[in-house]
């Protein structure tokens, strides 16, 4: 996948969230070129900020606050989506789920949010909100077989959760996992209407991280 | 004093009893009394019981330097370093027979006009000074300024910015509802637009400034209110006081809240030690009222409540059930002074508002525990957010002024309205006049609303045909594509913002969906727009630091306003058969969200049918032209047209669909007509010929 494609591909999954009612706001990728190539959202520069330390209530309002996504989804959840390219190689990506530590999870109940009805907001318990992400880095000096893959995802905020991938993901490919892990109905299966393509990434895993729980991108 | 001057002849002007508060070199103080006149300029009076008259010197030099200070703020009101406007004072002193000085007058009853009228005239008066200085005393000097300045110098751009840059100052009634302070429960009721938010904030603020240790809370329904209300009273208060309000006296919260004691009913739990219960509990426990449930099951919960407030201040009580106007009430120390601020016709849903003795009950002895006097009913008749032509757009297609009369509703009332006031005399108190007819049950009518109710600078930017249009469109798609080239249009060649526009779509439920094709047109083109959906308290309706145009379904519209509104799918529920008054009613809340111009578009037969309607009005010149409905009528439309619930919903498709099914049967012969039983049929014959 080039960067253009990269970017391409943004632009349209964003339009089609908007368009199924499953985004409230987004932010139009930024393209730039600053030695390698970013596609990257406004105000990306609070993600490194923001992660330090803080509660996640306090980081997901940093975000919030700031306009720091590349989508807003209908229960509050953030969605980012940053890619570098190095020429026509992918050197890095940051693909990160924020769910709401405020409302209730879509998933939980998906009617007063497509009924918009009043007082959704009124909840008694704090959520129990959950963070993915999945992070690539081409650097060899960066990686270290097993305990930090090139390509892997972290699950919540464990500092050492580094799930080996098998490959980098297309955001054609991340947005596909979120909506059928988290946005599925009884009755509408978002994904399907999903625009796709077929360009994938290299494999990046090695032998011995595809011997331990791994995920597999689709090829 | 009010005696001795209200005969006066030639004494034209503003006068404020007990207002406007000052900071003095003794502290903070409201003036005894204050006369704003065109001819004279500002009169401060000083008021004097009994025969001594004090220092009343020092006591006039005090106001006039504290007024001075208020107004050299104002910059409108300032040349180089002089003020554009004579400060005089006075005192009055019934009792007294003392004459005062040149510069430190005194009187009594009986020549205080004549030295009233013996001020020197004010020279080089000018209308925009005296318009300015009305609003900076008022206090009200900040409320119609941008979010951000604007120069466009043509266009729709330069309206908005002219709308903007008016003065803005309080009509009487409104400054009536400020200031007076009742010991007991005040009712406020406006027309869209009328300032009712304005009123409460400045009320808050003003009573907040003069009793800083009374716990008062102010309390509404749309989220995105909170916002608006804290940055009102905080302004309003520091022009008042001269520093920001102790927010843990005054309280702006949520109706609702959260456990975490945001809102007033999470509050009345907690210091009644009772269960709280959140949306989710209580949509399980109540279906479609969770909230008026939940409220209803916390007051039978407790006998003797305890009473925390000392002032309560209700915004958009009509959307706001009757039980929790009950549960603020009985959360007040005595004298209970409960402020509830509504318009009838912005109910989004459910019943019509009761009135004050069937909301607060009886006392033990079977009185009425509230009665309102006059000094406790305020009417705000004057709109000045839209123009006339569309507010009473908005009127004639909420009540259904004119809308057909379905064929066939054959046993049914004559009326083809959908709603209508009781007390007819409400008509006039919201600013219209009779032009022909009368205004009396059973008789035909004609009203229409003059420039004292609808200010003209609000409608004479544009002709009547860019303020309001109406447009049907076949489908889906070329609504979309129509409403995508306007906005468009709006902000690449008109000069408008994003934040001018807001797109409203009046059914909630099919909100997400239906917008859907807009929101992708738009981003299709680089035009950034977001939808209004669940908020938090960090949100805010608008997104005023960004380029984003908003889409929103009608619930999360209220209380906000733009200048180019567009009304989406206008025509959902409008040829149904149950809610109507619902959806007239949110027709009417989106319409009247309007600062400028509005667009009401919709598809199909039922949308061809709104315009007839608004045609019907542009014929009729803007008049609402109608025979006023019986009290037996109005009680027949209200069954008719009231809200089903989701039962009685199913209920009726059911039977519909029996009907039909029955329909076929009997045509394909499946079913005979002499299968059925002669008695039903000869009952069903008698029914639908309307004979019994």
């Amino acid at each position: 996948m080039t960067p253009r494609a990269a970017h391409n591909q943004i632009k349209r999954i964003l339009v089609y969230l908007a368009e199924v009612g499953l985004s409230d706001d987004q932010q139009n990728p930024i393209y730039r070129h600053s030695g390698l190539t970013e596609i990257t959202f406004e105000n990306a520069r609070f993600v490194s900020q923001a992660m330090k330390g803080l509660p996640y209530a306090d980081v997901y309002d940093v975000f919030l606050r700031n306009r720091a996504f590349s989508a807003k989804l209908l229960d509050g959840a953030l969605v980012q989506m940053a890619y570098a390219f190095d020429g026509r190689d992918l050197a890095k990506h940051r693909l990160a789920f924020f769910a709401s530590p405020h409302l209730m999870r879509f998933d939980e109940d998906p009617v007063p949010y497509f009924n918009d009805d009043r007082y959704v907001e009124i909840l008694e318990r704090e959520v129990d909100p959950i963070s993915i992400r999945f992070d690539y880095d081409y650097s060899d000096s960066k990686h270290k077989e097993l305990s930090h893959p090139k390509s892997h995802l972290t699950i919540g905020g464990y500092e050492h959760c580094r799930v080996p991938v098998s490959s980098p993901l297309t955001p054609f490919v991340f947005v596909d996992f979120l909506l059928r892990s988290f946005y599925r109905t009884a009755t509408d299966d978002f994904a399907t209407g999903l625009p796709r393509t077929k360009a994938v990434f290299p494999r990046s895993i090695t032998t011995k991280e595809g011997a331990v729980i791994h995920v597999a991108v689709p090829r | 004093m009010v005696d001795a001057l209200g005969d006066a002849p030639n004494l034209a002007g503003r006068m404020f009893i007990g207002f406007p508060i000052l900071q003095t070199a003794t502290g903070r103080q409201a003036a005894d009394a204050l006369w704003l006149s065109e001819e004279r300029g500002i009169v401060v009076f000083d008021l004097v019981e009994g025969g001594d008259l004090g220092n009343y010197q020092d006591r006039q030099d005090d106001v006039a330097n504290a007024i001075d200070g208020r107004l050299r703020l104002d910059r409108r009101l300032v040349d180089r370093r002089e003020l554009r406007i004579p400060i005089r004072t006075l005192s009055f002193a019934p009792q007294c027979t003392a004459t005062g000085e040149d510069d430190y007058l005194v009187t009594d009853s009986a020549s205080l006009t004549a030295k009233l009228a013996n001020l020197a005239e004010w020279e080089n008066a000018q209308p925009n000074v005296f318009k300015a200085a009305l609003s900076a005393i008022e206090n009200v000097s900040t409320i119609r300024r941008a979010t951000s300045a604007r120069t466009p110098t043509a266009g729709r751009g330069a309206i908005v910015k002219q709308l903007e840059d008016a003065i803005a100052t309080l009509d009487p009634w409104q400054s009536r509802a400020v200031i007076e302070t009742i010991d007991g429960v005040q009712r406020i009721r406006g027309l869209a637009g009328s300032g009712k938010t304005i009123v409460l904030a400045l009320k808050a603020a003003y009573l907040h400034t003069l009793h800083p240790e009374w716990r008062i809370a102010i309390t509404f329904y749309t989220r995105s209110l909170k916002d608006t209300f804290e940055r009102l009273v905080r302004d309003f208060h520091i022009r008042y006081a001269g520093e920001e309000p102790d927010w843990s006296c005054l309280e702006v919260v949520n109706a609702w809240g959260t456990p975490r004691g945001d809102g007033i009913y999470s509050e009345f739990c907690r210091q009644n030690r009772l269960e709280y219960l959140d949306f989710r509990a209580a949509e399980r426990v109540f279906g479609t009222e969770p909230f008026a449930g939940a409220c209803e099951t916390a007051l039978e919960a407790v006998t003797d409540p305890e009473r925390i407030y000392d002032a309560i201040l209700v915004d958009e009580a009509q959307d706001l059930p009757p039980s929790f106007l009950r549960l603020c009430y009985s959360f007040l120390r005595n004298p209970r002074r409960l402020v509830y601020a509504y318009d009838e016709l912005q109910r989004l849903s459910g019943e019509f508002m009761p009135s004050p003795d069937q909301l607060f009950g009886n006392k033990e002895n079977g009185q009425p525990r509230v009665r309102l006097t006059d000094r406790q009913d305020v009417v705000l008749g004057t709109c000045y957010r839209n123009s006339r032509p569309i507010l009473v757009t908005a009127h004639a297609i909420g009540f259904g002024i004119y809308r057909q009369r379905p064929k066939a509703r054959s046993s049914l009332s004559q009326t083809n309205l959908v709603q209508m006031f009781d007390h007819a005399s409400l008509w006039r108190d919201v600013g219209y006049s009779v032009k022909e007819g009368d205004l009396v049950d059973g008789k035909v009518v004609a009203l229409q609303r003059g420039s004292s109710a609808s200010p003209v600078f609000l409608e004479k930017h544009s002709p009547i045909e860019d303020l309001v249009q109406f447009h049907v469109f076949d489908n889906d798609e070329e609504q979309a594509r129509w409403i995508v080239a306007e906005i468009e249009h709006n902000l690449r060649r008109d000069g408008l913002r994003h934040e001018d526009i807001v797109v409203i779509n009046p059914d909630p439920k099919s909100t997400r969906r239906k917008v859907g094709s807009i929101r992708s047109g738009l981003l299709k083109r680089g035009i950034n727009c977001h939808l209004a959906g669940v908020d938090t308290s960090r949100d805010t309706f608008f997104i005023t630091d960004q380029a984003s145009v908003t889409l929103t379904g009608v619930y999360r519209a209220k209380g906000n306003e733009a200048a180019m509104v567009y009304i989406v799918n206008a025509e959902a529920g409008v040829a149904g058969t149950y809610n109507v008054a619902s959806v007239r009613n949110r027709l009417f809340t989106a319409i009247t969200r309007s600062k400028a111009w509005v667009r009401i578009v919709g598809i199909g037969p039922a949308m061809e049918e709104l315009r007839r309607e608004y045609e019907q009005l542009v014929k009729n010149d803007f008049e609402l032209r109608f025979r006023y409905p019986t009290k037996h009528e109005r009680a027949e439309i209200r069954t008719i047209h009231r809200d089903l619930s989701p039962q009685e919903k199913e209920k009726r498709r059911r039977r519909d669909t029996d009907l039909k099914a029955l329909i076929g049967d009997l045509k394909r012969g499946d079913v005979k007509i002499d299968d059925i039983d002669p008695n039903v049929r000869e009952q069903l014959l008698n029914i639908l010929s309307g004979a019994s």
